[in-house]
């Protein structure tokens, strides 16, 4: 009784632990080479993300810059601002010589 | 060399912005309505020369002219100035609409006194009209970055830290601002003098 009790036991140790045991040789094994892996594609990731953060950054400023139709805008701003500041000067200037 | 909202405290905000409005009526009672076209056009220019992006290293810089707007308008410079940064904030969002005030003193201040300086000096010579129109130039915009320095102070920061970065950070703008002027000036003295002359006679009468 008591051996069929070691027996049991020692059946039960050899089930519980050979196979952790074994896992963990597996994956310590297995571990090695996908890290190395992983460690590369991280750091292509990374570079990658940097490269992409630097063209939304790039992509940012010449979002700011203003275009074509702004520097138009400006200008035509001006030239009315002026002409019709002009325009009540000369009314002015001629209501008084009349 | 723009302020943008939020930098300066509100009361700094509005004191500019009165001070600056005084100003610009002063000098639109002084443009007499011939110089009208002659304003406009400066403006524009004046307007558009802050899109001209000198690379310098990492960073760029751009033109600024108030020297050269201060020695082509005189009085009427502020005016022109103050139109040019109203629509630059609007169309460009540089420096924001609560900041109008300090920026359009930044850059009105050293031009009504570069017009200043350059009737006082008036060149005879092609040369004196280079020179001259240089030290309006780049000192039109040291003066300018002087003013943002003191600005920025009040927006609670360290002086000596303030004015070595914005003198430094601006170096190159001073040395393109003083070409373009010199050669500018210079330039108008040959083709177009009478383009120089700031009518001040005329002034003082009205």
């Amino acid at each position: 009784m008591t051996r069929f009790r070691l027996a049991c036991c020692l059946c039960l140790y050899l089930l519980l632990i050979c196979p952790s045991v074994g896992f963990a040789e597996l994956s310590e094994n297995t571990a090695t080479a996908p890290s190395v892996q992983l460690q590369q594609e991280n750091a292509s990731l990374q570079r990658q993300v940097k490269r992409l953060e630097t063209q939304v950054s790039a992509l940012r400023d010449e979002l700011n810059e203003p275009d074509s139709s702004q520097v138009f805008a400006g200008i035509g701003y001006i030239v009315g601002i002026f002409g019709v500041a002009a325009w009540v000067a000369a009314r002015k200037k001629n209501g008084q010589g009349n | 060399m723009h302020i943008s909202d939020g930098v300066l405290p509100i009361s700094i905000a509005i004191g500019c912005g009165v001070a600056s409005l005084a100003v610009a009526a002063w000098s639109a009672k002084q443009t007499a309505s011939e110089d009208l076209p002659k304003v406009a056009v400066v403006t524009a220019s004046f307007f558009v020369s802050s899109l001209i992006h000198v690379p310098l290293g990492p960073t760029s810089v751009h033109l600024l002219i108030p020297g050269l707007v201060g020695v082509l308008l005189g009085r009427s410079a502020f005016l022109s100035i103050i139109i040019g940064v109203l629509l630059q904030s609007l169309l460009f969002s540089f420096g924001g609409l609560t900041a109008l005030g300090a920026n359009a003193l930044m850059m009105g201040v050293p031009a009504l006194l570069c017009g200043l300086l350059f009737n006082r000096l008036r060149g005879t010579t092609h040369k004196q009209n280079l020179l001259i129109g240089a030290l309006a130039g780049g000192g039109g915009t040291l003066l300018a970055a002087s003013i943002l320095a003191l600005l920025l102070v009040s927006g609670g920061e360290d002086f000596v830290g303030v004015m070595k970065l914005a003198l430094l950070s601006h170096l190159p703008v001073f040395v393109v601002e003083a070409l373009v002027s010199g050669f500018t000036v210079s330039f108008l003295f040959r083709v177009k003098p009478e383009l120089l002359e700031q009518r001040l006679g005329a002034l003082s009468q009205g």
